[in-house]
């Protein structure tokens, strides 16, 4: 494919009288006789470019005119063209973008060799020149909803080819969704859904169907490992690999830790005051507020602090905390013993 | 990897779900997937932690899960010894306002303060004491009185906008204990939850000149970060929920006003002039993508938040303030359903319930009666499979086969709530 000037293409002609351009829809046939493609379609109705302006030439494998009024082909090059605006909208076409567009035509299969190449040449020649959203306004009113939609997800797919979204494409989209008759609400949708990673896949539903939802077995396999390393990442976090024993009875416990268990051996890291307010605590599976500031403060002590100060030594320990509950605050008496 | 479930954990999820709330513990034990958004958030945590700043706009439709992603990652924050506060946005609690709704935003937020001794909230008091228990062990080591080493401790404070009197409000605290003045102290805990509406009330109850009003909700934020960092923490974590709410607000100076704190937001932890502060705020595509309504009808945050590189060629950049959270898929769900078996069997596999064929025939019946929203927007299926597990454990004699197929099946319309725009109100008191 060749991009050039029209004035240097009938200079190789050997044009170089005035009006040349008059002869353009001569050499046109010519050329496509020759196996020689020529975009813009001025043979399909496209205007005729100034000698100034830039044309594209590209291989043709038959001599034969491809018809280009099918329903098919219309929006297929409609298509291009609102890809070639999507793609300048923030700009400047990028190589990803032209990717996309070039995969995109690869896999309409159902239009002629020629069809296609003339689809790429189109794209082309458009990125080149620029080309706007109000000049194709006209050639949506043939669209069916269907058809509309499908136009719609494929360039908000097209708008996330580089790997980011800029506001002036967006703002282009939902331009294009309104004059789609579409809801712009639906374009954010499509926006967040053309960001999905190469590798998501597209669920394969049929709610009525007797055979239910599809499920791809790689992907569960896949989504199985991920999820088992996000077990692994959490349990680093939350300490999920302690194993706790058979607890001896409550009663005993709060005799044994009341009496015989020295407050730091319990509970590391703590002020004598602190260590004297836990045994106290410790005495009680349940306490009313009112009774535990009491008791906080007869030793001076500050009771959310003091609270927050054990449950954090005790979380620190065992992984659970000491007290649980505001109004009564109950006890866990026996956490302590379990950690020995 | 076998994780061990707490009691209290399988019940918190359990009965969440059955009612259909997101838990707000034992996330953990049900998270499916998002291996590379999660490290990405931990990464973020661990930043806090080291007293850096972050920002991160978690993106997702209704119904993908993420209300359930911020509760986890503030979980994780609480373990690694942050400090949290959550809050749902409504019409009445915003980032920047006039009326009080900023004010209202931050009592809630001050309200929802957590720590992972506290994680249900309320853990303001508890910081608070055990800043000045610090200083009074200081001081039973040092001679020096409590008083002169909380004044020294909240100095490093009075650099930042409030922070003379943030100090002042401590040392208030301090002495309402001494004096058993439960007023004092009162009063001292009802300033630092921006509960003071004039600054004649405050000056007159505990002698100090400024509140907590609507526009300085963000300093106060960073202001606690520091605090909460001298009381012993790790740091401070912001989770906003529902940011849609801005979206729906119809006055475009309100939402211009809401998005340009959070480019302050935003920008302060770009350029790491905060300490020991992370936010993190849920929203749908909307919220960021409409170039009139949404962040991106900001100037400014468009340029910020379209350089975020969601996926090129099949890989993944999280390292941009956005954070894409895609719909579940069945794979997601069908997981997802065998992790809740497991949580309800405690984690014994002989105690399951349902056989592993019951899954994809439970997912079948949700199907064909829901179409695809039975694992796009869950939150009525995953009650229906609770349900389901609930009846069997109630009647063991029962078999699965014959109850699958009488389950009902309620749509999940929630997501429609968000589409609504509030009505523009600005003039309805006009008057000439």
């Amino acid at each position: 494919m060749k991009l050039l000037k029209l004035e240097s293409l009938l200079r190789e002609l050997g044009c170089t009288a005035e009006p040349e351009t008059a002869r353009v829809p001569e050499i046109v046939p010519n050329l496509s006789r020759a196996l020689v493609g020529f975009e813009p379609d001025i043979l399909a109705g496209a205007r005729r470019p100034k000698p100034s302006e830039t044309i594209a030439l590209f291989p043709l494998t038959s001599d034969t005119p491809v018809e280009r009024t099918t329903a098919e082909y219309r929006k297929a090059s409609l298509m291009v063209s609102l890809s070639a605006c999507i793609a300048l909208a923030d700009g400047r076409a990028t190589e990803d973008e032209a990717a996309t567009v070039e995969t995109m035509i690869a896999s309409w299969q159902h239009l002629h060799l020629d069809q296609r190449t003339r689809l790429r040449a189109q794209y082309r020649l458009q990125v080149l020149q620029g080309i706007t959203l109000s000049s194709l306004k006209s050639r949506f009113a043939g669209l069916p909803p269907e058809g509309r939609l499908q136009l719609a997800t494929s360039l908000s797919r097209l708008a996330t080819a580089n790997g980011r979204i800029g506001a002036t494409e967006v703002k282009l989209l939902e331009q294009l969704y309104r004059a789609l008759e579409l809801d712009p609400k639906l374009l954010y949708s499509h926006l967040h859904g053309g960001i999905q990673n190469a590798n998501d896949p597209v669920p394969q539903m049929h709610p009525d169907s007797s055979t239910g939802p599809v499920i791809d077995t790689a992907r569960l396999a896949a989504l199985r490992q991920e999820t088992d390393q996000v077990s692994a990442l959490l349990a680093g976090v939350f300490t999920e690999e302690e194993t706790p024993s058979p607890s001896p009875s409550p009663a005993v416990l709060q005799s044994e830790v009341a009496e015989s268990a020295p407050c730091d051996q319990l509970l590391p890291g703590l002020d004598p005051r602190h260590c004297q307010f836990l045994t106290e605590l410790l005495s009680k599976p349940m306490w009313s507020r009112a009774e535990l500031e009491m008791a906080a403060a007869k030793m001076q002590i500050m009771l959310d602090g003091a609270l927050e100060r054990l449950n954090d030594a005790a979380y620190d320990l065992v992984g659970e905390p000491i007290v649980e509950g505001n109004d009564p605050v109950y006890v866990q008496q026996n956490i302590l013993e379990n950690a020995e | 990897m076998t994780p061990v479930i707490r009691p209290r954990e399988r019940d918190a999820i359990l009965q969440s779900l059955r009612a259909g709330v997101v838990p707000r513990v034992g996330q953990h034990l049900i998270q499916v997937g998002r291996a590379h958004e999660l490290r990405a958030l931990i990464e973020d945590i661990d930043r806090v932690a080291d007293g850096g700043a972050t920002f991160r706009l978690i993106i997702g439709e209704y119904g993908a899960g993420k209300t359930f992603f911020l509760n986890l990652v503030r979980s994780i924050a609480l373990e690694k010894k942050l400090v949290t506060m959550h809050v749902d946005l409504n019409p009445d609690r915003r980032l920047h306002a006039s009326g009080g709704q900023a004010r209202s935003l931050y009592a809630e937020l001050t309200r929802n303060m957590a720590t992972r001794t506290k994680p249900e909230g309320g853990a303001l008091a508890g910081i608070l004491e055990k800043f000045i228990a610090q200083a009074k062990t200081e001081s039973e080591q040092t001679g020096v009185s409590t008083d002169q080493i909380v004044r020294q401790n909240t100095q490093r404070l009075a650099e930042m906008v409030n922070g003379y009197d943030f100090g002042d409000v401590v040392l208030a605290y301090w002495r309402g204990f001494e004096e058993d003045n439960e007023q004092l102290r009162l009063d001292a805990v009802r300033w630092m939850r921006g509960e003071f509406s004039t600054k004649t009330d405050a000056r007159a109850a505990l002698g100090v000149r400024t509140i907590v009003d609507d526009a300085s909700v963000y300093d106060q934020l960073k202001l606690l970060a520091r605090f909460v960092r001298l009381a012993g923490y790790s740091g401070l974590f912001v989770c906003l929920d529902e940011m849609v709410n801005l979206y729906k607000l119809a006055n475009t100076q309100a939402r211009m006003s809401n998005y340009e704190q959070i480019l302050r937001i935003l920008n302060d932890s770009l350029q790491g002039s905060t300490e020991g502060l992370g936010f993190i705020l849920g929203g749908t595509p909307e919220f960021l993508f409409d170039t009139r309504r949404g962040l991106y009808s900001y100037p400014a945050l468009q340029s910020r938040l379209g350089q975020n590189t969601f996926a090129r060629e099949g890989l993944a950049d999280y390292s941009g303030p956005v954070i894409r959270l895609s719909a579940l898929t069945p794979e997601d769900f069908q997981i997802l359903l065998e992790k809740l078996r497991y949580v309800y069997a405690q984690g014994d596999p002989a105690k399951y319930l349902l056989p592993d064929d019951a899954i994809p025939a439970f997912m079948h019946h949700c199907s064909q009666r829901l179409g695809d929203s039975y694992f796009r927007t869950p939150r009525t299926t995953i009650t229906s499979f609770i349900d389901l597990l609930t009846i069997l454990d109630q009647n063991p004699q029962v078999q699965w086969t014959s109850l699958i197929d009488e389950l009902a099946l309620q749509p999940d319309t929630g997501g429609e709530a968000d589409k609504a725009i509030e009505p523009d109100d600005e003039f309805t008191t006009f008057k000439l």
